[in-house]
């Protein structure tokens, strides 16, 4: 604690510990409420909170699907709180950005002089406005592409999927059974990737990249508090910018819409020059010029991609047999419309049934959830993915009404060539044990083998379509390893009435 | 580069390698050691249990399980003071008390009640679930029951390869719980099964196997008798209070739920199960795995002769 005059600050805690403290209690509550998005933890917990908070997810699910789940009016309150005190949810609250920060204090040691002009603006720093802008023109043709770069939608697939399975496979505690995703280790690595970025430039994903924070930056154009330079006591030092976090630059025009309000600046100035600061007397901030021509021409270029990925194999017009949705998914195009790849249902789903999805769903569909029979079915009593989607993509349900209606998610097929009592005279009918509907949608038929001079009775399993509803427990427990000897396909989802070999249902 | 420096750089390196390779061999000594393959303990020896079984009809579960274990000496006889007592219930199904397809809480609740008025040093009550073992244990009551009376109740995460030395089953992994136990009490339900006709007590051993388990229905007679015969429990209580008659094991509606209100114990595993048959209508020779169970020298299948009492609570 300073208490000589000679320093020049009259707080005891500094506004740096406060502001790292704010960070560390937003990252752990991030945390702790990812980690109880799971069967224990959901109970009166907001676990969908910090994705409800984005306004990026928000405008995104507006303009896709014309409709905006209640719980993401949240996000009104990250504008209010941008709209007063600038972009305080990237250098406060947002942890991602914290993560961003942390990793790069922890592993870059840079001198003062490199400091000086490693946190100056660069002009191609605006490449997110640019992504921003495609993400809105994409979100207005109907593709839901702002769950790909959101921070938040980022952070929680992330580790849901790739981070904290290695982390439980390590330690061996974080799990009572070790998930598994499909290509998880793909998105950690893209994740590391971006915080290794930070080794390049500070926070590179925060000043360059992130949509969300262009779209906080647009925002807080005209914030009621901001960064104010007193220029009769500046002496022209520069030492402002060393623990720049926005590369914004309080030295000279400041520019107001790429600051985190992180105030190093007001703490690192020997002048006592620069405050943060209620609506300041002069105007001594600027805009960020937008890079007009390169979001025209990137907005035009975007127009086409709509409509070349929807006609795409595996896209909605053209499904793979093996795109499963989850119980009470809405149909497919508005399924996309709202899905943002959050990877929360994925997290939630007590036997790891729910995947990303990689060709399964078409690019439109890239990490959107996927049911893998073959590594997880989908649990008969259970709701717990549609209780945890902050869009809506997954509509609500109760157990009762899934078992009631029923949902039906999909149907399974025999494959005669290799299931045990069709190809190899072996008792088994696993599947139908563990079928879980009543009456059972797998039957069996006894059929008298006489082969020389005995004769014996074996059970051959038969699918009743009509019950079915494609919870691909059958394909998950068959004994037929590689491929299973029952497998579910899409065919029969209550959803798409089109989508259906039978016809009616029973 | 003087010497200095060159040392300097050595001890760096030396002590880099050092904690990579400490953490190395950390992670790789959580592996399973090479050796023999753990085997079952008899969780019989040192007691003298009476042979036979017992036969209870009632409404009232904690006494009829009272009741029940009376003629054998009462949890006294069962467990030593101090001892670890596991109970294994049949939690395979993520369906309600109601549904018939997992042994009724309350008998749990009473036997884990008794096991610590009894003196254990602890009660574990744990299964292996066919469905996500949490809500099994949620939606079956079992885990209220089990936490309610003081057990603990364990899902097990850990799995040791188990030598079995059976006619088909060899070794299989095993839920590490169930070897640390120093008793064992079966606490199977009977009930209707697709595939071998009655889920009974001999089969209640499938719930201790973790790996592919399902595999094991190809020769699923030999290997629920190979299972019997390598797990020697300290007693045995069928609990027969409501039995699903058709669509088993999991059933589902209630339609197929029959009240009987019976349980039966004993230290016959195979006289157990075929009185279960005969509730289900079915005559327990027909059933291969009381066949080869007899044979197997586990026990009698003509359960009458070996009926110590018939107890009517409600008489």
């Amino acid at each position: 604690m300073n208490t000589g005059p000679s320093c020049g600050r009259k707080s005891t805690l500094r506004l740096k510990s406060v502001r790292w403290i704010y960070q560390a209690f937003f990252l752990l509550l991030f945390i702790l409420l990812l980690a109880a998005t799971s069967y224990f933890g959901l109970g009166s917990l907001p676990v969908k909170f910090f994705l409800e908070a984005s306004p990026l997810l928000a405008l995104s699910s507006i303009l896709a699907g014309a409709t905006l789940a209640t719980g993401m009016l949240l996000s009104l309150a990250t504008i209010g709180l941008t709209v007063i005190f600038g972009r305080v949810f990237c250098g406060w609250i947002c942890p991602m950005g914290t993560l961003n920060q942390a990793t790069g204090w922890l592993l870059s040691r840079r001198s003062k002089r490199e400091n000086l002009s490693i946190n100056r603006w660069r002009s191609w720093y605006v490449t997110k406005y640019v992504i921003l802008a495609v993400l809105i023109v994409l979100a207005l043709l109907g593709v839901n592409a702002a769950g790909w770069l959101d921070p938040i939608a980022l952070l929680v697939r992330s580790l849901s999927t790739g981070i904290f399975p290695s982390l439980g496979e390590a330690t061996g505690f974080l799990y009572i059974k070790q998930p598994a995703f499909q290509g998880g280790w793909i998105l950690a690595v893209l994740f590391l990737a971006i915080l290794a970025a930070n080794l390049w430039v500070p926070r590179l994903w925060c000043r360059a990249l992130c949509p969300l924070g262009a779209l906080l930056g647009l925002i807080s154009r005209y914030p009621f508090f901001k960064i104010h330079r007193q220029d009769s006591l500046c002496s022209g030092c520069s030492l402002c910018v060393i623990g720049c976090q926005g590369a914004d630059e309080p030295l000279g025009d400041h520019r107001v819409m790429e600051c985190f309000v992180c105030l190093n600046c007001t703490e690192h100035c020997p002048d006592s020059a620069i405050t943060y600061h209620l609506l300041p007397p002069s105007a001594s901030s600027i805009p960020t010029s937008m890079p007009r021509r390169t979001i025209m021409k990137a907005s035009l270029a975007a127009v086409a991609v709509p409509f070349a990925i929807k006609a795409s194999a595996g896209g909605t017009l053209f499904p793979s047999r093996r795109r499963i949705r989850p119980p009470g998914a809405l149909p497919e195009d508005d399924f996309l419309d709202l899905c943002i790849r959050c990877g929360e249902c994925m997290k939630v789903c007590p036997v790891n049934a729910l995947h990303p999805a990689w060709d399964e769903a078409g690019i439109e569909g890239l990490w959107s959830p996927v049911l893998v029979p073959r590594l997880g079915y989908c649990e008969y009593n259970c709701n717990l993915c549609s209780r945890v989607c902050p869009t809506g993509a997954i509509g609500a349900f109760t157990v009762e009404e899934k078992i009631g209606k029923p949902i039906v998610i999909g149907a399974a097929m025999i494959d005669r060539g290799r299931c045990l009592p069709w190809a190899n005279n072996r008792p088994c009918t696993v599947c139908e044990e563990m079928c879980p509907t009543d009456p059972k949608a797998i039957l069996f038929d006894r059929i008298l083998i006489a082969s020389g001079p005995e004769s014996r009775e074996i059970l051959q399993p038969r699918v009743v379509l009509e019950r079915c509803i494609g919870c691909g427990i059958c394909e998950n427990k068959c004994p037929v390893l590689a491929d299973p000897a029952i497998y579910v396909i899409s065919s029969g989802e209550s959803r798409d009435p089109s989508n259906t070999i039978v016809g009616a249902r029973a | 580069m003087d010497r200095r420096t060159f040392l300097q750089r050595c001890l760096w390196a030396v002590g880099t390698l050092g904690i990579s390779s400490g953490a190395a061999l950390y992670f790789r000594d959580r592996r399973q050691s090479s050796g023999p393959l753990p085997t079952f303990r008899d969780h019989r020896s040192g007691l003298q249990i009476p042979g036979g079984i017992v036969q209870v009809h009632g409404k009232d579960i904690p006494s009829m399980v009272e009741i029940a274990l009376k003629p054998f000496g009462g949890m006294e006889a069962l467990i030593r003071p101090g001892e670890i007592l596991l109970i294994k219930p049949n939690a395979a199904w993520d369906r309600t008390p109601e549904q018939a397809a997992n042994t009724h809480p309350e008998i749990v609740a009473a036997l884990v009640t008794m096991g610590l008025a009894a003196g254990a040093g602890s009660v574990i009550v744990a299964d292996i679930a066919c469905n996500d073992p949490r809500k099994t244990f949620d939606r079956s009551g079992i885990r209220d029951a089990a936490e309610r009376s003081g057990a603990s109740l364990v899902i097990p995460d850990t799995f040791v390869d188990v030598a079995y030395h059976g006619s088909f089953i060899q070794s299989f992994p095993t839920g590490r719980v169930f070897l640390e136990a120093d008793r064992i009490i079966n606490v199977p339900i009977v009930k209707h099964h697709s595939l071998t006709r009655a889920t009974l007590g001999l089969k209640n051993w499938y719930g201790l196997l973790g790996g592919r388990r399902h595999k094991l229905h190809q020769m699923i007679h030999e290997s629920v008798v190979d299972l019997a015969v390598a797990i020697k429990p300290t007693f045995t209580l069928m609990d027969a209070t409501r039995v699903l008659i058709a669509n088993g094991p999991q059933g589902g509606s209630l339609d197929n739920v029959r009240s009987m209100g019976l349980i039966a114990a004993g230290t016959d595993p195979v006289a157990l199960d075929a009185w279960g048959a005969g509730l289900l209508g079915l005559t327990p020779l027909d059933l291969p795995f009381i066949r080869l169970g007899r044979a197997a020298g586990l026990g009698t299948h003509e359960y009458g002769t070996i009926m110590r009492e018939e107890i009517d609570l409600e008489a």
